[in-house]
């Protein structure tokens, strides 16, 4: 079976220096991939390319046809990409924001169609802001501001979702409800790519981890074969507790070596 | 809300219509705008046009105003930051100075127009086909400044006081004494600026996330940047021309009208080129009715109005 996202000796030249190196994933339906690796790994540059935001060396395929020819408002129903940058300019409502996610949906002349509503409906429950509706998200928390704009992509409906530190500057009760939104949606028959700076919550909710240092994939498999205690310390230069607990594995980053 | 600013854009059309040195009694405007009766030639050679172009202009800088808000995602943008309206105005004021408009009268707007143009290209030029929006304001500060110090270049080198005094009251806006003519030069022009800038409000709203997400929602960010700003060029680089500078109107109206629109860049375009026309047509009638020794000249009336507006947008933004 194809896998939903194949990513195939991908490159990525940012300003002239090369940021992502020959590197390779293969995504499944239904499979949540935390892509993790130190800062400046390149794991916001290959997201980008994936989500055709950015040039890229290499191929690209997400079910089964080549992203560079599909045409932008294709790519926008196939793809959903949520950036690390959260600024929304202008005082639009939480459900004006949300609904910005249909775009891609809409016809030429048209307005909201039922479809539009149900997805709009759907996304914001499945992101716990149907109560957040009509805020204007500048007068939003970061942490609700950062569920609403999950919800934008949700509402996208695309097979593929890419998310950049989705639980960045979270409290760990909101951390951990991204997570499972993101894995609820794998479960759903998604694919999901989800870069994270948390080890834990990459052990603890994904079903695939990749690996990046340095602009190459180093490893992608099971959370556990990925984040050995040799990895870590290569990679990260890091030493972490790790166990399992109610049948997940768990990891504590502890100390530098 | 639409058609309460259409009913209220009609109701001062009429207004300014009705509004001149030789009163008309309503049957006989009436009459005239049909080009019957004896008012007929001052109806439709002079009232008909200055009211046209009052709503036009007005119009176009409200729209183009909310359009550029939206793509540079700043309360503080308006049809200058591009360079546009600085350019069109050196493009009429050297008509002026090399007396070609005093030769053929359509060549001082034609001159502005190629300004505007001339201003949009070099400006999409410098500042890339992907670029952002960045680069795209700072290629318009640059390209303004240097329309500016042109403009300032013809009036130090003008040849005699008349001529200075003609190309300084041109740049100050106005739409007296304008014929029917000018009406026809622009309103095509105006039409088809605006009609790019209405087709790209989902561009715009799509634009309120960020470049990135509006990239990957399908919007081609290079494309609708181009496609504003050649929309601003033809529809202001008219109504500058025939009009001269008008400042502030497309910096006031849409950030008036946002909060009705619930913030929606789309949903502002239309209301503002309507609130802009009222805004004109408004300023036109004070301008006539302001008993000064010497006719006031539109853009000192929406400047004086504006800029105030302007600091104080200012002083809130600051204490935000």
């Amino acid at each position: 079976m194809t896998p939903l996202l194949a990513v195939d000796r991908v490159s990525v030249v940012l300003g002239g220096r090369p940021v992502v190196h020959d590197a390779s994933l293969a995504v499944p339906a239904g499979c949540l991939t935390a892509l993790v690796g130190p800062n400046g790994a390149g794991k916001t540059s290959l997201l980008r390319a994936i989500a055709g935001t950015a040039a890229w060396q290499g191929g690209i395929r997400v079910g089964g046809q080549d992203l560079r020819r599909m045409p932008a408002e294709v790519r926008a129903r196939t793809v959903a990409y949520l950036p690390q940058q959260r600024d929304v300019a202008w005082g639009l409502a939480a459900r004006d924001v949300v609904a910005l996610g249909r775009l891609p949906h809409r016809t030429f002349a048209g307005g909201e169609s039922a479809a539009d509503r149900a997805a709009i409906g759907r996304a914001m429950a499945a992101a716990d802001v149907a109560a957040l509706a009509g805020r204007p998200v500048d007068r939003l928390s970061g942490g609700e501001r950062a569920r609403v704009l999950l919800a934008r992509a949700l509402a996208q409906d695309a097979a593929l979702l890419v998310v950049d530190e989705p639980t960045a500057a979270l409290d760990p009760y909101h951390q951990i409800q991204v997570m499972e939104v993101l894995r609820a949606e794998a479960d759903a028959g998604r694919a999901v790519v989800a870069v994270l700076h948390d080890l834990a919550l990459a052990a603890r909710f994904a079903h695939q981890v990749a690996l990046m240092d340095a602009g190459r994939m180093v490893a992608a498999g099971a959370p556990a074969s990925v984040l050995t205690a040799a990895a870590l310390a290569r990679v990260y230069r890091i030493e972490a507790l790790a166990g399992t607990h109610d049948g997940a594995g768990w990891i504590l980053p502890w100390r530098r070596c | 809300m639409l058609a309460g600013l259409s009913a209220a854009l009609l109701a001062a059309a009429l207004a300014s219509l009705a509004t001149g040195y030789v009163p008309l009694p309503w049957p006989e405007l009436v009459a005239g705008l049909f080009g019957q009766g004896r008012a007929g030639p001052l109806v439709q050679e002079i009232r008909l046009p200055r009211t046209l172009l009052a709503i036009g202009v007005g119009a176009t800088l409200g729209l183009s105003g909310a359009a550029l808000q939206g793509l540079l995602r700043n309360p503080l943008a308006e049809p200058g930051v591009v360079g546009i309206s600085a350019s069109a105005g050196l493009g009429s004021v050297l008509a002026l100075y090399f007396g070609m408009a005093a030769a053929w009268p359509p060549a001082l707007p034609l001159s502005g127009m190629a300004g505007a143009g001339l201003a949009a290209i070099l400006v999409l030029a410098l500042a890339g086909r992907a670029a952002g929006m960045l680069s795209l304001v700072l290629a318009g500060v640059a390209v303004s400044s240097f329309a500016v110090a042109l403009t300032a270049l013809a009036l130090n080198l003008a040849p005699n006081p008349y001529a200075l005094s003609e190309m300084l009251f041109w740049l100050l806006g106005s739409v007296r004494d304008r014929s029917r003519d000018d009406v026809l030069y622009a309103a095509p022009l105006m039409i088809l600026g605006g009609a790019m800038l209405l087709a790209g409000g989902r561009g715009l709203d799509a634009l309120s996330l960020g470049e990135e997400t509006a990239a990957s929602l399908g919007v081609r960010v290079g494309r609708l940047q181009a496609r504003v700003v050649a929309g601003t060029a033809l529809a202001v680089g008219a109504a500058v021309s025939v009009a001269g500078s008008i400042g502030f109107v497309g910096l006031v109206v849409p950030h008036l009208l946002r909060p009705l629109c619930r913030h929606r860049p789309s949903a502002l375009l239309l209301p503002s080129a309507l609130a802009g026309a009222i805004l004109v047509v408004a300023a036109d009638i004070l301008v006539r009715l302001v008993p000064t020794a010497i006719e006031l000249h539109l853009g000192v009336v929406t400047a004086l109005v504006g800029a105030p507006f302007f600091l104080a947008l200012l002083f809130r933004l600051g204490r935000g």
